[in-house]
């Protein structure tokens, strides 16, 4: 029986207005394409504000719906990820105009491409089938792929986008493989009935769950699977750099939670999945904040550092699949979400500061910021601080929480290894601000210039809006947590 | 043996040694034949499987479509041979080993599994069966498709622009 | 179950066959005198110049590259109208569902249009 009802498409709206969004630009651009830009723009800002709401409302309101024949499920889970993407969405578009006009590529290509690479966001943690799954993985990343190439004169952009859209594409065949032996094994691609392929096909399931689960790391850029990230970090233009820091680095978590939690299951799977990403935690912590010490440039430290804090959400998810508690799921989400408003406000800087025919990336170009714009250099203090995780500001609490639950399940080792970790990041986090506030072009030898060009009322509103943010939500963290935890809860609802 | 045992060594034949000769052949060019060769084997294989429609999407897509590409794609280099990129014997064993490792390790999981597929009826006609689920269980899928199509087409016309004007409006 | 396949297989013997047939032929009976004249390019041709392998522009790609996905396009088409006579009855919304994913396309194929992917220039 062939249907699709009203009901479908209201169900699915989030992800809707982001390609109906995304295809009115390109028609736009084709059509009009003097007045494109400033439009795109809106339309973007409108689409994902409209979808950020949508998500919001409904996650309160507690809807749950299965749509098109169970290939989709908008529950709480789906919803809070679509919210903190939406969020992370926002505030990387509004980091755009500017940097794109300095550069003279300011297109509305950007905008539509980032608006479907969104809508495959949203789709991809509300996939309950394997295809649906693999469609919105795809339609994710490979508008990351052509934003990273987006200022094509550059040489390294260009590197960049090459290295990633490879390295990518090798991921994708693994999860395609996977997902094949996971069909085979299980005779179904629905993810609540793959756990019977356990029993059924034992050597398909788990080669089928590996292969799976080295694609999603690959996308999360979980050590030994994390060679792209400080090359396309460091290539993309900045605004891309922000939209992958913090959209494309939560959005797989999306997917990869709800595959393991419901698809794999905490019975027969469990015993491989759970001591494998302990090892990898362990190791992309490590790996991420060693070699992050000892970089000069701060898009590539902040690329390693990405990597260290996946590891970090790595602890929350092992966590909440030993408790199976949907409290300790909620520290993950309530993680993702801080994590989202610190580095957009990190990048927000480097791109405030960004000239004509330079970037400024290096920690050595922020050398006495501090007396010549104070609060810039307050912001990023308050950024910096909050990676790092110190008291009272909410990147404290998204690992105190991350780590209490942690402990609360056992990992008391893993816990202690993330501590000294945290430690250790506070060394290049802290590099940035003493750079900052205690040094001068006196140190350096040459003066540093920090003058607006290009002033973007966008830009500015978001870098304050992400520290207010940083500084009340680490606080007031209840209401968050409280909606995170109605979001975890209806996943554990449909997991064994 | 059946007709159908002697069409499947023939056929697998042509999809092993087609990929046995892409990877002892040194021109490019040769290679790309090559994988004609053993795409078309696959597709036979296919056919064998009663998967008409992938069979017909093996011959479209990927004989008549991706080998074409990378024709065009060996065009736009220069003439000359394909220089083996290994720099070192360490790696060279290395990719083989894992190679030989994961072949073996899939061989023995497919020699061990009972296939639940197996046990299942066929469709009558797949193509059909095929689009009776793409226009049912897999609407929303198929019409995502449409807008990963849709992406493609808007980075090559991103491509092309920055390409020839740097990006000018 | 393979008997719909023989013709094709027929076809195939037959195409092999016959490109084998006329090599193998042309060298039994075609007569060998060959001399310096007889070797040189023949009248319509003029002398070799340089190597057959040039680069090609890179637009060729491109065109190559669009012909993949609109073919990629046309075969969603055949499922779908393979069973459009037997659900004839739901013919509107099969028709909308289809429309719906042309009509997708059909913005990007503006979109390319528009951008001038499509001039050769």
């Amino acid at each position: 029986m062939i249907s699709i009802t009203a009901a479908d498409l209201s169900g699915i709206s989030p992800a809707l207005h982001l390609a109906v969004a995304g295809i009115a630009i390109m028609l736009l651009d084709a059509l009009w394409p003097m007045r494109s830009k400033l439009l795109s723009v809106w339309i973007t800002l409108a689409a994902l504000g409209c979808s950020l709401t949508t998500s919001l409302h409904r996650l309160t309101a507690g809807v749950d719906v299965t749509l098109f024949n169970g290939a989709v499920r908008m529950d709480g889970y789906a919803h809070a990820f679509s919210a903190i993407i939406c969020l992370a969405s926002t505030l990387a578009v509004l980091s755009a105009p500017k940097y794109l006009r300095l550069r003279g590529v300011h297109l509305a290509e950007y905008y539509a491409l980032l608006l479907f690479s969104v809508c495959g966001m949203v789709l991809f943690a509300a996939a309950e089938e394997l295809i649906m799954l693999f469609l919105a993985l795809e339609t994710l990343s490979i508008p990351v792929y052509c934003l990273v190439g987006f200022t094509r004169t550059n040489v390294y952009s260009t590197e960049a986008s090459m290295k990633y859209f490879v390295i990518g594409a090798f991921a994708t065949g693994f999860l395609v493989y996977g997902i094949a032996l996971l069909y085979g094994a299980a005779g179904s691609g629905y993810l609540v009935d793959l756990r019977a392929g356990a029993a059924r096909a034992p050597g398909l399931f788990y080669a089928g769950m590996t292969l799976l689960l080295v694609g999603f790391l690959f996308k999360i850029g979980a050590v030994p699977f994390n060679m792209w990230t400080p090359d396309a970090y460091e290539g993309a233009p900045t605004p891309v750099t922000t939209f992958m820091a913090e959209a494309v680095k939560a959005a797989p978590f999306g997917g990869m939670i709800k595959v393991l939690f419901v698809g794999f299951g905490f019975d027969a799977a469990v015993g491989l999945w759970q001591p494998a990403l302990v090892v990898i935690a362990v190791l992309t912590m490590t790996v991420g904040n060693l070699t992050a010490l000892v970089q000069t440039d701060v898009k590539r430290m902040m690329g390693y550092s990405s990597i260290a804090h996946s590891g970090y959400i790595l602890v929350g998810i092992l966590a909440a699949s030993k408790l199976q508690s949907a409290d300790a799921l909620a520290a993950v989400l309530y993680y993702l979400f801080v994590y989202v408003l610190m580095n957009a406000g990190a990048f927000g800087i480097l791109i405030l500061f960004s000239h004509k025919d330079k970037d400024t990336n290096a920690v050595e170009d922020l050398t006495g910021l501090a007396r010549e714009r104070p609060w810039a250099a307050a912001l990023m203090a308050v950024y910096m601080l909050s990676l790092t995780g110190l008291p009272p500001l909410a990147g404290f609490f998204g690992k105190f929480y991350i780590f209490s639950y942690a402990v609360k399940a056992g990992y008391v080792p893993l816990v202690i290894i993330a501590i000294l970790n945290s430690v250790v990041s506070a060394y290049y986090y802290l590099k940035v601000i003493v750079a900052m506030y205690f040094r001068g072009p006196e140190d350096t030898g040459r003066a540093a210039v920090f003058h607006y060009e290009g002033y973007s009322v966008f830009l500015l509103a978001m870098l304050w809006f992400t520290a207010w943010g940083i500084l009340y939500y680490g606080i007031h963290s209840e209401p968050q947590l409280a909606l995170a935890r109605l979001a975890a809860s209806s996943l554990f609802a449909t997991a064994p | 043996m059946s007709a159908e045992k002697v069409a499947f060594f023939i056929l697998s034949g042509l999809t092993l040694g087609g990929g046995l000769a892409i990877l002892f052949s040194v021109r490019l060019m040769r290679a790309v034949v090559y994988l004609l060769v053993s795409l078309f084997g696959v597709a036979g294989l296919y056919i064998l499987l009663n998967a008409e429609f992938l069979a017909a999407l093996q011959v479209l897509i990927y004989i008549g479509g991706i080998t074409i590409l990378m024709v065009f794609g060996l065009m736009l280099t220069g003439p000359g041979q394909f220089v083996n990129p290994a720099e070192s014997r360490l790696k060279a064993v290395a990719a083989g080993v894992s190679s030989l490792t994961t072949a073996i390790v899939l061989l023995l999981i497919v020699k061990k599994t009972k296939w639940p597929a197996g046990t299942q009826a066929l469709a009558g006609d797949t193509t059909a069966e095929i689009g009776r689920l793409l226009l049912t269980d897999h609407v929303f899928a198929f019409e995502i498709a449409s807008v990963l199509l849709l992406v493609v087409l808007v980075g090559v016309a991103l491509f092309v622009r920055l390409a020839r004007d740097g990006g000018k409006p | 179950m393979l008997s719909p396949y023989l013709p094709i297989l027929f076809q195939l013997i037959l195409a092999a066959g016959f490109a084998c047939a006329l090599l193998v032929l042309t060298h039994v009976f075609g007569p060998r005198r060959s001399t310096d004249v007889k070797l040189s390019p023949f009248e319509c041709g003029v002398d070799l110049l340089d190597c057959a392998h040039h680069r090609f522009s890179v637009k060729f790609y491109l065109v190559a590259m669009l012909f993949i996905l609109f073919d990629i396009e046309a075969i969603f088409f055949y499922p779908w109208a393979v069973i459009f006579r037997e659900e004839i009855s739901q013919g509107l919304l099969l028709l909308s569902e289809m429309g719906t994913f042309v009509a997708v396309l059909l913005v990007g194929f503006i979109f390319i249009w528009r951008k001038g992917v499509l001039e050769w220039a």
